[in-house]
């Protein structure tokens, strides 16, 4: 489904600077993979080339059968729209926008009809538990439940994969550990999870685990035993003291 | 994505901050109300100037000597009746300062010698009794027929018409009064005594005329005409230049091309302001721009492609704009109408000026917001998403 060989990504001519040095990855559909490493492995390129929002200097990049790496703006443009869904550490909602328009709006530039985009983003805030808070706008939601439209404006056009980067940083642990349980449900009903992290406790929910260092990829493993997010947000709620001090614990 | 979804977009992005987006269509706003302002001023004064020149009579022209070595006389008037065919009426009138008094009131006023047809030349009307006729002429009666003004100054309102008033220390029987007419380009049409041509050359101890009213059948005939009685005056005198001739038709194009030079001068302004309100959307929209970079970078993350942001940049400026041109509009509109209520004259603002006006600022609108909307456009998503 998605398939990356000798991906490299250079910057600058004069003194160029390798990002990535030949990067070969095969991920299959229902995957959940954690791509780590450490600031300055080369872990955001790889991202944004996964995410279509880059090109590769060199190498191809094969997405659902199609070669995607030498494409136009416009035509990454349509991509994104439709096999990519972007989750962000710091969920970019439109803040004048209700939740609903903010889950709507991928399916704005697809074209689709109005009633029907409204009615697909009213299902999709209801798989992630936000039916209620449709009409609120952004400041009238919790940290977690501005990540959960996000997630849910991620999933609304059924894309190939959810590309989630950091998706927990900038969140309690709490509401971090609930995005966690969201994300695990997703793809065991069979979305395909990219996660972005430099923690190490988050790439443990990932069933393989993959290590960039200086723009190579050093370490591709199976993680036989995930932990599983469910399990572990349940210890933290029994530990932790009601909302508003959860911060406190876990840190 | 669809227009109508582009515009959905622009209109949220431009009414979420009220106040900015009113103070910036400010420019446009006085740009707009300055076209539909002055335009219709322009337009209802000169309608005001060519009512007037018309009031004078209409298809007149006019003959005078060019100086006072030149003597113009009843001959020469003759003269221009019989040889000149685009002339159905010639009225010699011979024209001096006078002090009219009846009883112990007194007034200056315009002492006019003229004949029977000066009536209908100069276009004006009979409120009472009747005009100087041929008789009145021939026989060399002293009959008068006085304006509005001279009625009112010297009779207060009482019948004038079969009394008797002194025209410089000389007797004259009131035969008929004028209807009043107003002010004609400065001159007062209602001050007027009107006495028989040969009267008044005793009167005034002159035969040399002020001027020769022409009446022409039809406007078209005044070039033609103009032209054959300068080369008939210049046979006459021997040398060109002698006199000065101006039709009606000259003046009224006269007046024409001072108000398209007014228009052109008053719609340099408005463009001009219009320009500065053009700067001061593309200033607002280049900040919005810069405001919104996060937006601009999610809204491609999820699949906007260029055309896309770059539509939904470009309509808020013209937004704006237009937003800005209804504003103008309605206060063009009503400034319009005080100043025609102050001049005198009729308000109305024409279509052509409307939709100008709309034009212009649209056009303002598209061609000062491009350049923010190309910015826009052309943002690299990642570096937009990562802008704090």
């Amino acid at each position: 489904m998605l398939s990356l060989r000798g991906i490299a990504k250079t910057y600058g001519t004069a003194r160029p600077v390798h990002a990535l040095r030949g990067i070969d990855i095969d991920i299959s559909p229902g995957e959940y993979v954690a791509i780590m490493g450490p600031s300055g492995s080369g872990k955001s390129t790889l991202m944004n080339i996964i995410g279509c929002l880059d090109r590769p200097t060199s190498g191809s990049y094969t997405l659902d059968g199609r070669d995607v790496s030498q494409l136009t703006d416009d035509q990454l443009a349509v991509v994104r729209n439709q096999s990519i869904g972007f989750v962000f550490q710091t969920f970019n909602l439109l803040p004048r926008q209700t939740a609903l328009r903010n889950v709507e709006l991928p399916l704005i530039y697809r074209g689709a009809p109005p009633a029907k985009r409204l009615a697909t983003a009213g299902e999709v805030l209801e798989r992630v538990g936000l039916a209620q808070w449709a009409h609120h706008r952004p400041n009238q939601l919790s940290g977690g439940q501005q990540q959960r439209v996000a997630i849910a404006r991620a999933l609304v056009a059924r894309p190939s994969f959810l590309l989630a980067d950091e998706p927990t940083g900038n969140l309690d642990s709490r509401s971090g550990q609930g995005i966690m349980v969201l994300i695990e449900e997703l793809n065991r009903e069979g979305m395909t999870v990219l996660l972005v992290t430099h923690d190490e406790r988050i790439a443990k929910h990932a069933g393989r685990v993959i290590h960039l260092l200086d723009g190579c990829l050093v370490r591709d493993e199976t993680n036989h035993a995930p932990l599983r997010a469910a399990a572990e947000y349940e210890r933290i709620v029994r530990e932790s003291p009601p909302a508003g001090t959860a911060e406190v614990v876990g840190t | 994505m669809s227009l109508l979804e582009s515009l959905r977009i622009a209109l949220a992005g431009a009414t979420a901050n009220k106040l900015r987006a009113v103070l910036t269509t400010l420019g446009v706003v006085i740009g707009v109300g300055t076209v539909i302002a002055l335009v219709s001023i322009s337009q209802g004064a000169s309608g005001l100037i060519t009512a007037q020149i018309e009031g004078l009579g209409t298809n007149m022209l006019v003959v005078m000597p060019a100086n006072v070595r030149v003597n113009l006389t009843l001959a020469d008037a003759e003269m221009l009746a019989a040889r000149v065919p685009a002339l159905t009426d010639v009225v010699p009138v011979l024209s001096a300062r006078g002090t009219v008094k009846f009883g112990l009131n007194s007034h200056d006023s315009t002492v006019e010698g003229a004949t029977g047809t000066y009536l209908t030349v100069r276009n004006h009307h009979l409120a009472q009794g009747r005009f100087i006729n041929d008789g009145d002429v021939a026989l060399n009666r002293r009959v008068a027929v006085i304006g509005h003004e001279v009625q009112t100054e010297l009779f207060r309102g009482r019948n004038a018409v079969g009394e008797e008033l002194s025209v410089n220390g000389q007797r004259f029987l009131i035969v008929g009064v004028l209807a009043e007419k107003g002010q004609s380009l400065g001159q007062n049409q209602d001050n007027l005594v009107i006495v028989p041509l040969s009267t008044a050359q005793r009167l005034i101890g002159t035969v040399r005329l002020t001027a020769i009213y022409g009446q022409l059948g039809s406007g078209d005939d005044a070039p033609a005409a103009v032209a054959q009685i300068q080369q008939i005056f210049t046979k006459h005198f021997g040398r060109s230049g002698q006199v000065r001739v101006q039709s009606q038709d000259e003046l009224l194009s006269t007046v024409s091309s001072m108000t398209r030079t007014l228009s052109l001068m008053l719609g340099a302004i408005a463009g001009i302001s219009l320009v500065v309100g053009g700067i001061g959307i593309m200033n607002i929209m280049l900040v919005s721009v810069t405001e919104r970079t996060r937006e601009i970078g999610l809204r491609k993350a999820v699949g906007a492609r260029r055309m896309d942001i770059l539509r939904q940049f470009l309509f808020e400026a013209l937004f704006i704009s237009l937003i800005g041109a209804a504003i103008g509009m309605v206060l063009g509109t009503g400034l319009a109408a005080i100043i025609a209520r102050l001049g005198g004259w009729s308000s109305s603002v024409s279509a052509s000026s409307v939709v100008l006006a709309l034009a212009f600022a649209g056009a303002v609108g598209i061609g000062f917001g491009l350049y923010p909307a190309m910015r826009a456009a052309a943002l690299d998503p990642i570096q937009a998403l990562r802008w704090e």
